[in-house]
């Protein structure tokens, strides 16, 4: 098959890399290649199939504990997520969010006024106060609410520094699968009082929005801390 | 003729990736096995074959919305994914070396654990393991090392003895042949 070597395909690399037997560089110049080339896409969708034909033979059932802890797990995702998806079709990918930030578009900031630092104490010294609590990359990112003040807080944490123009923004993702914005985050190293009542909410959303925040997410949410009970 | 399998899969993935919970257990239930004999296989550890097979299927669960029939089949979409992940897992400092003082004590002759062994021999039909087979010793030998052991082609190579491109030649012409075998196949 040299009559397909043509220079700028990757012919030669097509076959290790359906089998994963290249390194990172050649897996990278074979996939901005894929981007541009629909005949190495072709003819890569064909290897792969010949590829699937190696397992063939090798199935081995796995222990059944794994398809306990995976219907658990996957319960307990969707719980939260679910709304979110919904709303937003399947290209908004949960997945991408539990890897790490992904940014996007350009952004603004609001800013806390005295009014909402107030509603911050409100809410922590409440007497019916809850602490909500979620991680992002191993941070520990806490929401407290209180039915009494019908007030929410998201408290100071120690989120990913974000690109220039871009913001978190926290959403208030509702039993019936409605999302309403409650603010963008002006300042993540400070406590800010969530705008809006988290009543009937199943979770606190978090998502990197452009700039002034968005009407509806437009990314994939960061982290989302439920509000059970 | 039964409908092709790749369909179902297809249509389970799409509803995985709306959040139907229901979806992703039938796909697990018909793909599990399929994923977990490969990635037991490549990790011959089941111990750590059970932690990425876990892996693999909460990455499915929140990523089967990246899966896009024009690109390949489902059941290929999900081996992929697999393969991938196990070979990552292999590739990792600690598990390398781990398997390279396994592969001096087993020599060139792939030994699977007893209990994977075993399994695998009471459910490898004559035919389904004749396809590989049929290659004949120098391109089986050269794509089961590159698939099954986690190598690039430069160290299946170096593996074999041979020039970069003889082996990157016995990897291509093995990969076509097999397909032209597997073509007639359900
Ligand atoms: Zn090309």
């Amino acid at each position: 098959m040299n009559g397909n070597e043509t220079e700028g395909h990757v012919d030669d690399l097509l076959a290790p890399y359906a089998l994963d037997a290249v390194d990172d560089a050649e897996r990278a110049r074979v996939e901005d290649h894929l981007e541009t080339c629909a005949h190495c896409r072709r003819e890569l969708a064909d290897l792969r199939e010949a590829v699937v034909g190696l397992s063939d033979g090798h199935e081995l059932a796995p222990p059944p504990g794994v398809r306990e802890r995976l219907l658990e797990q996957v319960a307990a995702e969707a719980d939260v997520v679910r709304p979110l998806r919904r709303r937003r079709g399947p290209q908004w990918v949960w997945g991408v969010a539990a890897a790490g930030l992904v940014a996007v578009g350009a952004w603004g900031v609001w800013q806390v006024f005295d009014e909402q630092l107030t509603a911050v104490d409100q809410v922590v010294q409440a007497q019916d106060a809850v602490r909500h609590e979620a991680e992002l990359d191993g941070v520990p990112v806490v929401v407290v609410t209180s039915a009494e003040q019908d007030r929410a807080v998201l408290e100071a944490a120690d989120l990913p520094d974000l690109p220039a123009g871009q913001v978190y923004q926290a959403w208030f993702v509702r039993e019936d699968g409605v999302i309403d914005s409650a603010g963008v985050v002006a300042d993540p190293a400070s406590d800010a009082a969530l705008e809006g009542d988290p009543e009937g909410s199943t979770a606190v959303a978090l998502s990197v929005e452009p700039e002034g925040g968005s009407e509806q997410p437009t990314s994939e949410p960061v982290v989302a801390i439920p509000l059970e009970g | 003729m039964s409908p092709p399998p790749d369909l179902d899969l297809g249509e389970l993935l799409r509803a995985t990736a709306g959040g139907d919970q229901q979806a992703f257990a039938l796909l697990y239930d018909s793909t599990g096995a399929r994923v977990h004999g490969l990635v037991v296989r490549i990790l011959r550890d089941h111990a750590q074959a059970e932690e990425v097979t876990q892996e693999v299927y909460l990455q499915v669960w929140r990523t089967a919305s990246s899966f896009d029939p024009t690109r390949g089949s489902a059941r290929s979409w999900l081996l992929t994914l697999a393969h991938r992940r196990a070979v990552d897992r292999v590739r990792s400092a600690q598990a390398q070396s781990d398997r390279d003082q396994a592969y001096e004590s087993r020599h060139d002759r792939p030994a699977p654990d007893p209990t994977a062994e075993e399994v695998e021999h009471r459910m490898q039909g004559q035919a389904v393991r004749s396809a590989v087979q049929e290659l004949g010793p120098p391109h089986q030998e050269a794509l089961e090392l590159a698939y099954f052991e986690g190598l690039t082609h430069r160290e299946v190579s170096e593996r074999l003895g041979v020039p970069l491109g003889t082996a990157k030649t016995r990897i291509r012409d093995g990969l076509r042949r097999l397909r032209d075998q597997m073509g007639g196949r359900a």
